[in-house]
């Protein structure tokens, strides 16, 4: 049976508003970072210290967004899966806004965009994997842009081959950005090599998840169908990748705490009011444990809702949101030991751990492109053909 | 038939992309031994040795509150702004003092960029800004630096700096001998290159062993810093290291660095 995508019809009141708000958030978030870019940005919260906050944090999510829905819905295509056939076009559009947003993010973070566009390209540093990233990066933009592409002109063989290249590229998108943090060896709470596995897993996890919630409010508001049989096992993959996440973390928790050295750092991370809350309350309790038990509860009703099940989506993914500000900040707040032994007492930043919390301008940065991401979803969906009217 | 095509097939792919990934390996290992190369022939290493005993002395005399003699020499040499925002300033050189957990005696020294044989900060930049020269000094191209700070999250010591601010406006006066940099990158110790450059020119012209001195080592009123080329047995930095076996910091990473303490 043939799927038949249609526009939507996007001339309500509500879509307009939409439009409007999400735009502004967008525009709120670019003139932060302008403000940024040409006053300095001591207007963020950041230092030499917490250099990475939460724009890194927001590359981290946005391109596991980005990966996560790649990889599940072109895999299902790849696999023979024929009922997500009318999620095919809807998979790589999502996958290309958030990669977009990532780079976003990236040229938000840096100092010197001006800088950035010759440097990366002509002084490629083979030694350094966030310069393979770039290149990851960039072509996989390319890659989803294409496969988007071919599926709208139907052609069947090219489709299949830049399926099976966008799950690789996703896979090795998602490892390198995992190892810009494993591979730093100078901080124990870094240097982990299962940083690259955490990171693929939290992709399919966070990027299936926020799948589910946007489908659902948008089949909801555009009054078109969507059956729970075709959420149901999107949200099953969500759990399962969630409790795999879970299962590693455990693993680096043990291993890392196993160390004497590490002691401090550890207690620090695991243990520290606020980052236990992040560790322990948000990632484990709202973004592995409750979806858990939403996708797999006894009750029937709960299970088979899509609004349950949205639930579940939105809370994984603000669960990967707190894993990507964990994996990023205490490992950066948390003072060095120069030399074993000796305690640093002088200076008094450098003694004890730092608090970071976001300035207005990172939070505008931050939401900005979550809302540019929207908008730009928004107004796909009426000007193309991405959903069909009945799904499932 | 098919069968034997699609294996063939898959051959092929996998054996191009091996060729392409050794070829990308090969190309990255031919890179680093080149420089290995250019580093054996350079005939300087230069380093630094510090003699944290005088140093506590000093910082403890001077206090807490006051910059000692090398920092002021440094900040205004390498035009160094200030903004009285010490989690944010660029400094080139901290004092760190570090207690001894046995003892509880304090000491202090300051600390630069350590120069490292293998710096994680030139690995890891994206844009080939950091780099290491043949004879062992660890620079920033500041027109290649795009601001991304990967440098300061790896560097082990948190000897960088990022501009946070527009430097222009924390000068109160500009030395002409060092560049200025602009907001929005990142900005370290250079042991004073330019005047190592200067010497080492003026040296060989005049057919004499060079003997520059960082703008530090020469405001230290206790020749609590002695700077020279560790390769030369006659420098008075290979004869100290020798001498009181300093210890480097975090030498357990295996980067190699330039800086020798006596504790």
């Amino acid at each position: 049976m043939e799927v038949e995508f249609k526009k939507i019809e996007g001339t309500s009141l509500g879509y307009w508003a939409f439009v409007i708000i999400t735009g502004a958030i967008a525009a709120a978030g670019v003139g932060a970072w302008l403000d940024c870019y040409i006053h300095g940005d001591y207007l963020t919260n950041l230092n030499n210290s917490v250099t990475w906050g939460l724009v890194i944090a927001g590359v981290l999510l946005a391109i596991g967004l980005s990966a996560g829905a790649a990889l599940v819905f072109t895999a299902l295509d790849l696999f023979g899966k024929k009922e997500f056939e009318v999620f095919s076009r809807f998979g790589p559009l999502f996958a290309a806004l958030w990669i977009g947003a990532a780079l976003a993010y990236i040229f938000m973070d840096i100092g010197r965009v001006d800088n950035m566009l010759p440097n990366v390209i002509m002084n490629f540093n083979p030694t350094s994997i966030f310069a393979w990233n770039a290149f990851l990066y960039t072509s996989y933009l390319a890659i989803v842009l294409l496969e988007l592409f071919v599926r709208f002109e139907k052609m069947e063989r090219l489709t299949k081959l830049l399926g099976v290249l966008a799950v690789a590229w996703a896979v090795a998108v998602h490892t390198g950005t995992g190892l810009i943090l494993g591979m730093i060896f100078s901080r124990s709470l870094y240097h982990s090599p299962l940083h690259g596995p955490i990171f693929v897993a939290s992709a399919i996890s966070s990027g299936t998840g926020l799948a589910i919630v946007t489908l659902y409010l948008t089949f909801k508001f555009t009054n078109r169908e969507l059956s729970v049989d075709l959420i149901r096992p999107l949200a099953k993959i969500m759990g399962i990748t969630a409790m795999i996440i879970g299962y590693m973390l455990i693993c680096e928790f043990f291993t890392l705490m196993y160390e004497p050295a590490n002691w401090k750092a550890g207690f620090f991370a695991y243990f520290s009011p606020f980052w236990a809350f992040m560790y322990w309350g948000m990632i484990f309790i709202v973004g592995i444990i409750i979806p858990v038990f939403i996708i797999w509860n006894p009750s029937q009703r709960v299970r088979n809702s899509i609004k349950w099940l949205s639930v579940a989506g939105v809370l994984n993914t603000i669960g990967i949101w707190c894993e990507r500000m964990f994996v990023t900040v205490p490992g950066l707040a948390f003072p060095r030991e120069l030399i074993p032994g000796y305690e640093t007492v002088y200076p008094s930043y450098l003694s004890k751990p730092l608090m970071y919390f976001p300035s207005l301008h990172e939070w505008l940065m931050f939401f900005g492109i979550f809302a540019a991401v929207y908008f730009l979803y928004a107004l796909g969906i009426k000007f193309f053909a991405i959903l069909p009217e009945k799904a499932g | 038939m098919a069968i034997y095509e699609l294996s063939r097939r898959k051959f092929l792919i996998v054996a191009g992309s091996l060729a392409i990934a050794s070829l990308a390996g090969g190309n990255v290992l031919a890179f680093k031994k080149a420089i290995e190369k250019e580093r054996e022939r350079s005939k300087y290493k230069w380093a630094m040795f510090v003699d944290a005993t005088k140093c506590t002395e000093c910082v403890k005399s001077i206090g807490l509150d006051k910059k000692p003699p090398c920092v002021i020499a440094c900040d205004r040499e390498n035009n160094v702004p200030e903004f009285g925002d010490k989690l944010r300033d660029p400094q080139w050189i901290k004092i760190i003092g570090l207690k001894s957990e046995l003892s509880g005696e304090v000491i202090y020294f300051p600390l630069m960029c350590q120069h490292c044989e293998h710096p994680a900060c030139a690995e890891v930049c994206l844009s080939k800004a950091t780099f290491v020269r043949p004879d062992g000094i660890v620079l920033i191209d500041y027109h290649r630096c795009i601001g991304c700070r990967y440098c300061i999250v790896a560097c082990p010591f948190g000897a960088r700096s990022f501009n946070w601010y527009p430097p222009e406006e924390g000068l109160k006066e500009i030395s002409p001998l060092v560049q200025t940099r602009g907001h929005g990158i990142v900005e370290k110790c250079t042991f004073c290159v330019e005047r190592i450059d200067r010497e080492v020119q003026r040296a060989e012209k005049e057919g004499r062993k060079p003997k520059p001195i960082p703008a530090c080592v020469e405001a230290c009123p206790n020749n609590a810093l002695v700077f020279g080329n560790i390769l030369d047995p006659d420098s008075d930095v290979y004869k100290m290291v020798v001498k009181y076996k300093p210890i480097r910091l975090r030498a357990e990473l295996g980067t190699n660095p330039s800086v020798y303490y006596r504790l």
